[in-house]
């Protein structure tokens, strides 16, 4: 049995959250535009064109966008009562969240070592801020996936346990729209 | 789950589902074309910088619509609301911030004013443009 009541009950803990991410919208928007406005100042480093895989960034995508679909069955799941698939596709979007972190730590280590670091350009500082920032977020929620799973584990889904899940889901969709415009504006534009 | 399952809450459970699988689907191909857009070179400057936002910004509504319900039967109204003025800002600074940028741009330049002004023209695509103000000699409006 779905429940409508959590959203009647909480409005005001989901209202202030949401105005939370506005908020890091607003953030973003202006690591954005400095982004823009650096991405041509790239001092003797090199320019995006020539650090920017697009088949590896690709695959970063559709991991990402993958786990935003599971997260969202997990809620639906939860909404609906089954503690054994919320768990399940809670776990599904760690392994996909943590794959991409993974993918991204790995992409900034080897332009580290290869001598592109923060350091180099205003582009590459610029880069490294927009995108070391939206990987920041994605840490701390695999962090909070990971906590949300054990409580359900262990408490079962209340309808606090399913408060904190929806505000998750919600965290969590917007890094993934975050990461949309990232993949296009820095990767996309900057590899053309 | 309970065994005798409501017609309502079933039609529900599957809305939902549906929902999310097709916000999965459109949010695939809206990646996959930019993508192949870049990787076989079809466009070029300008208009491959709007055709990506203007992919970009469309999977944003798709996902926002699938994924996070907003515009969807009359929920929190707050909701849009509050989104709409975060878009407001977020359209007033970011292009604000990058106009602003742009015209710094050009004053550091320590050009005369006449090459600055040849250059703004240039960018806008004016090329033939000429201001009378900066004539004494007012010949070139009459014939003869």
């Amino acid at each position: 049995m779905s429940d409508v009541g959590i959203e009647k009950n909480n409005s005001k803990t989901f209202l202030g959250f949401w105005i939370y991410l506005m908020t890091d919208i607003a953030l973003f928007m202006t690591l954005f535009a400095t982004f823009a406005v650096l991405r041509g100042s790239t001092a003797d480093g090199p320019s995006g064109k020539e650090i920017f895989e697009l088949p590896y960034v690709l695959t970063e995508t559709v991991l990402l966008l993958f786990s935003s679909f599971t997260i969202g069955l997990a809620m639906i799941s939860a909404r609906y009562g089954s503690k054994k698939h919320a768990l399940i596709l809670l776990a599904i979007t760690f392994i996909l969240g943590m794959a991409f972190l993974i993918l991204e730590l790995n992409e900034f280590y080897h332009l580290v070592n290869d001598g592109h670091s923060w350091r180099e350009s205003a582009f590459l500082s610029s880069f490294f801020t927009l995108v070391g920032t939206h990987g920041a977020h994605i840490a701390v929620g695999l962090i909070w996936i990971a906590f949300m799973a054990y409580q359900i584990f262990k408490t079962g889904l209340r309808d606090l346990t399913k408060k904190r899940l929806m505000m998750l889901t919600m965290f969590w969709h917007f890094l993934d729209v975050v990461w949309i415009f990232i993949f296009s504006i820095v990767y996309l534009l900057g590899a053309s | 789950m309970s065994k005798k399952v409501d017609e309502k809450d079933l039609k529900k459970f599957e809305k939902s589902i549906n929902n999310y699988i097709a916000g999965l689907f459109f949010s695939l191909v809206l990646t996959a074309i930019p993508y192949y857009i870049v990787v076989t070179n079809k466009l070029e400057g300008d208009q491959l910088t709007f055709a990506i936002i203007g992919y970009a910004s469309i999977q944003l509504a798709v996902q926002l619509y699938f994924f996070v319900h907003i515009f969807d039967d009359g929920k929190p109204f707050w909701k849009s609301i509050s989104f709409a003025y975060t878009a407001f800002v977020v359209l007033f600074i970011g292009i604000g911030s990058l106009w602003i940028m742009k015209n710094l741009n050009y004053l550091m330049m320590q050009m005369p004013a006449e090459e600055t002004q040849q250059m703004l023209l240039e960018d806008q695509n004016f090329q033939n443009y000429h201001d009378d103000s900066d004539d004494h000699d007012m010949s070139h409006h009459y014939e003869n």
